[in-house]
């Protein structure tokens, strides 16, 4: 049986290691999502991630235990927000995350996945960053509704329909980039 | 208008497992020194918690001890100690040893007999 989150921040807070560990095994992927929601640059994601972590750990007496995802979601978008101020600041440094998140095992494959994420993360640009947040949190780590509208201090309904609307725009999205690459072609 | 979910496994971090592995590293070993401090916390408190109760147990025994042992060797043998250290006179002496305030009776035969 796994620990309540609760029960993981107790321990944490004490300073177990091993707690900690469980804390971030377990949330790092939606962290991820959340921060690629702002950043949306998959190396800017991970180092967000980090010190999201990081400043948890130092307020985690602050935080409220059994709401604790909510909290840490709350302090990854605001760390998220400010890096991605800072990134636009210094417009001009390359993006380095295409070539670098590769498994190394097959190029090729690495090269097409990288293709692949760009192509998804240009048709989510447009989208509000809420809405980019809801479809990440849904589709790319597998939260229900519910578990969304808690985070995020939304109604079931909205995440639902705020859903929606992100799925529409991004699939207009990928097709009018279909059809743009069949005319040019 | 269909609404199934978005195939976004491209943009999956778990995909490129050795650097998510890395990245969990990473996170792990900027938290030591918080997690030390926080444990080093944790042990001085504890440490104190662990003293605090079995010492304020014992003194509280000793107390309880002290005391049923004074009460019970008072009167016959302080008291007797105290009156003899101070030469104390009647009728002091004998409040002191029968153990008992002075009464108003007694206090007007004291000052009686003092005249």
């Amino acid at each position: 049986m796994t620990e309540a989150d609760a029960v993981l921040v107790g321990r944490a807070r004490g300073g177990d290691a091993d707690a900690f560990d469980e804390i971030v095994r377990r949330h790092m992927r939606a962290a991820y999502a959340v921060a690629l929601s702002v950043v949306l640059e998959p190396a800017d994601a991970e180092d967000v991630v980090q010190d999201a972590f990081i400043s948890a750990l130092e307020r985690l007496d602050s935080c409220q235990p059994d709401r604790f995802a909510a909290w840490l979601m709350r302090i990854v978008r605001n760390r998220a927000i400010s890096h991605h101020r800072r990134r636009r600041v210094r417009q001009s440094e390359p993006l380095e995350w295409a070539g670098s998140v590769t498994s190394g095992d097959d190029p090729r494959a690495d090269l097409d996945r990288a293709r692949l994420r760009e192509r998804l993360i240009e048709a989510m640009e447009p989208l509000p960053a809420r809405q980019r947040e809801v479809l990440l949190l849904h589709d790319l780590e597998g939260w229900r509704h519910r578990e969304i509208g808690e985070a995020l201090g939304m109604k079931e309904g909205t995440v639902r329909y705020t859903l929606f609307q992100a799925r529409r725009a991004v699939r207009e999205r990928l097709g009018y980039e279909e059809t743009r690459k069949e005319e040019e072609s | 208008m269909k609404d199934e979910r978005l195939d976004l496994s491209p943009l999956d971090p778990v995909q490129d497992e050795l650097r998510w592995r890395r990245l969990a590293a990473r996170i792990r070993e900027r938290a030591m020194p918080e997690l030390a401090r926080r444990a080093g916390r944790e042990g001085v408190l504890g440490t104190l918690g662990h003293w605090a109760w079995p010492t304020a147990a014992a003194a509280a025994l000793v107390a309880l001890m002290s005391g049923s042992a004074l009460a019970l060797i008072r009167p016959p043998e302080v008291m007797a100690h105290v009156v003899q250290a101070f030469d104390l006179e009647a009728p002091v002496s004998v409040w002191l040893l029968e153990d008992r305030a002075p009464t108003t009776d007694d206090l007007a035969l004291a000052l009686e007999r003092d005249r």
